[in-house]
């Protein structure tokens, strides 16, 4: 969830703006008193500005919609980052909608005023060129500015990449707009921060996930990128002498054990709340996660897997926040 | 601490970029690790999602996380320049003082 920091209704007071997981966009409005409790942003027929995967509250499930969006073809489109932006600069807020997918962004248009939104309900694309706006890796989300002072609002955005295993990681780019205010273009991404090749010994940058802040950090004069994600690194392994290739495959016996054991008991449940509601069945599952026997073998569990990290280092995977400062000294060549 | 909000534009933080290049793209030093108090900031926190914003109007901006969760934390800047500093991050709390959180599923 990439909070916007905007005057949102035109109220005097900075709201929070921002889309969440849910698949739709929220805001906290600001007031002399401090923030109110967040609401969800409606359309003007009064539902949920959306793209087509939303998480459907009243079903509590997954559910998916064509309403939004004229001649979908890329199936399933997930809004999880927003920003309030005046697209046609006509003085009010239109919105913008990640989509962590397959990377596309797209533009809602408000009729009404700031004070008196009436968000259309219709999606249309954004584009790079005469192509789809396409970030590779997916569209964790967007950011505005002006980041090479021409007086056209920029996007820069961040990337997933792939979140768990060893393939491609995340990156930073810049959509230069190279169209007119009211009327934006924007050029094919430039790399601000090159994808994650992952693969290091210790953690060294944001690898996936990179959520992007751009900001004049240390008041220099220039822009620099402040990143929140997750690095991914494996330690460097010894090699174990005998004692510890003996205790690591007696832990690795031990746990294999408690796995099974766990393994059981949520089976055991599974089973017998197999004819249960869904409602019924996640509290039975709670009550089994609450009891004694269960915290008992997760206790386990996390002990027996941290005395072997200890010996048998593995894969880490944790999230950061990272400062990139510009380095005034060099530029690289732009590929045009 | 209740936060006082006052107006800011919403690109205050960006609008003074002295970077005008038509054909080369910036590089930047080797990122560092931001820590809040004696921590690493975001630990912990899923898909940490940085901003920093001035919310009291005291001219210092805070540094803002937005989590996975629909959850916002805030630290408070110390120091200047090369010095900079963050305080232990802690939520952001709503006018009635409890915990800001967005709807999520």
């Amino acid at each position: 969830m990439a909070p916007q920091f905007v005057d949102f209704n035109a109220d005097g007071n900075v709201d929070i703006f921002t889309a969440t997981f849910d698949g739709s966009p929220h805001v906290a409005f600001g007031s002399a008193e401090g923030f109110q409790v967040p609401q969800r942003i409606m359309d003007a027929n009064g539902e949920r500005v959306l793209l087509t995967q939303f998480w459907n509250y009243e079903s509590k499930e997954w559910d998916d919609t064509d309403r939004t969006i004229e001649s979908n073809s890329d199936g399933q489109l997930h809004c999880i980052s927003a920003l309030a932006f005046d697209w046609d600069d006509d003085g009010d807020f239109d919105l913008l909608l990640g989509d962590k997918n397959k990377g596309r962004i797209f533009r809602q248009m408000n009729e009404g005023t700031n004070m008196e939104p009436a968000f259309t309900g219709k999606n249309i694309p954004v584009l790079t060129g005469e192509a789809q706006f396409e970030l590779k890796g997916g569209i964790t989300a967007p950011y505005l500015v002006d980041w090479d002072a021409d007086g056209r609002t920029d996007l820069v955005c961040g990337s997933f990449g792939d979140s768990y295993g060893d393939k491609e990681g995340g990156a930073v780019y810049w959509y230069r707009n190279i169209g007119k205010i009211g009327a934006p273009q924007y050029a094919k991404p430039v790399n601000l921060i090159e994808p994650s090749a992952k693969g290091q010994a210790t953690a060294t940058r944001p690898d996936s996930g990179l959520y992007v802040d751009v900001v004049d950090y240390n008041g220099d004069g220039s822009l620099d990128l402040i990143v929140g994600g997750y690095s991914h690194w494996t330690p460097e392994r010894k090699a174990l002498t005998e004692d510890e290739l003996k205790r690591v495959a007696e832990l690795e016996v031990q746990l294999a054990d408690v796995l099974k054991s766990i393994t059981e008991l949520r089976s055991k449940v599974l089973l017998e709340t197999q004819d249960l509601s869904k409602d019924e069945r996640s509290a039975k599952l709670q009550e089994v996660y609450d009891t004694d026997e269960y915290r008992q073998q997760m206790t386990d569990y996390t002990k027996l897997s941290q005395e072997v990290a200890k010996v048998k280092p593995r894969n880490k995977r944790e999230a950061f926040v990272w400062l990139y400062l510009r380095d005034q000294t060099q530029n690289r060549a732009r590929s045009r | 601490m209740r936060i006082r909000i006052v107006l800011c534009a919403v690109l205050a933080t960006s609008c003074s970029s002295s970077f005008a290049a038509e054909d080369t793209v910036p590089t930047f030093h080797a990122p560092v690790q931001l820590m809040a108090d004696d921590s690493a900031m975001g630990q912990g926190v899923l898909y940490p999602s940085p901003k920093m914003q001035d919310l009291n109007g005291d001219g210092v901006p805070e540094m803002l996380i937005g989590d996975l969760r629909g959850q916002l934390l805030v630290a408070e800047r110390q120091g200047s320049g090369d010095s900079v500093q963050w305080s232990r991050l802690k939520p952001l709390e709503t006018a009635d003082g409890k915990p800001i959180k967005f709807d999520n599923w």
